[in-house]
């Protein structure tokens, strides 16, 4: 009889701490995921202008929301291709080209040469935040 | 007295390996709630099918998660069309190299030849997280 008090004293000691664990796991992955659903809806970002004059192309977005966002985690589509960081002629955010983040209220400036004519032009930011326009 | 012990000690084996099963499946639950993806191509432009005339369709998929996926896309199931692509037809390379961390874009190399004047469906599925791409083939 005190033998099986004692194996199940010895399961629940077992048992308890790894439950234990797994559910903090559980929850604390649960709230990191609120935390990315409360930045993404606070994000928001807009065309201040596109231009292109014959080689380079020049994009100006602004930062319409609350969160700061990272100018090397963001992404520009030109015609669909992804302009990776070296493929970029410069990257500014309000004038000053060792800014890496970007506040809201601040304007980021990409300045570009594509290989063709650029039609379409499309920016994402960390979150996935995206916005598209055609280039006049 | 022998009966008790033998209880007992099924009872202490059997909540061991729940346990530890507990702990994986609290893993992995953890890993699939980090985890999140998002396809960034643009559907408007032509740069996603047949870009430089070898009928491959070219994704870009962002790691929006808190998750590191693998940077070989060996985590990654994809289907185009309800078909499911091999790993031989597929390739992903993961922009400016390195892990494939939140913020990082990688391009998905699928090799599938798609009927023209068709619209055309990719899910690419990471850790459970479905990503449906819709577009247009002219």
């Amino acid at each position: 009889m005190a033998v099986l008090f004692i194996g199940l004293f010895v399961a629940v000691g077992i048992a308890y701490p790894t439950v234990q664990a797994a559910y903090d796991e559980r929850r604390t992955a649960i709230q990191d995921r609120d935390e990315r659903a409360l930045d993404l809806r606070n994000t928001a970002i807009e065309f201040k202008n596109v231009s292109y004059d014959g080689t380079e192309l020049t994009v100006n977005i602004s930062n319409n929301g609350s969160t700061t966002l990272s100018v090397q985690r963001s992404d520009l589509l030109v015609n669909g291709v992804l302009q990776g960081q070296r493929d970029l002629d410069s990257v500014s955010v309000d004038g000053n080209t060792d800014r890496k983040l970007w506040q809201p209220g601040e304007v980021l400036s990409i300045v570009v040469t594509p290989n063709e004519k650029p039609v379409r032009v499309k920016f994402v930011t960390e979150q996935g935040v995206a916005i598209t326009t055609e280039v006049t | 007295m022998l009966v008790a012990a033998g209880v007992a000690g099924t009872l202490v084996t059997n909540v061991s390996e729940i346990s530890e099963s507990v702990d994986t499946y609290g893993s992995d639950v953890a890993e699939t709630i980090d985890t999140d993806i998002e396809i960034i191509s643009d559907p408007g432009s032509n740069a996603v099918y047949n870009t430089s005339g070898n009928e491959n369709i070219t994704l870009l998929v962002k790691n929006t998660g808190a998750e590191t996926l693998a940077a070989d896309g060996s985590g990654l199931d994809v289907l185009v069309n309800g078909r499911y692509i091999t790993d031989g037809n597929l390739t992903v390379t993961v922009r400016d190299t390195g892990p494939w961390r939140r913020g990082v874009v990688a391009e998905l190399q699928i090799n599938q030849k798609l009927a023209t004047n068709d619209e055309h469906r990719v899910v690419v599925i990471a850790n459970e997280n479905r990503e449906v791409f819709q577009f247009y083939v002219p």
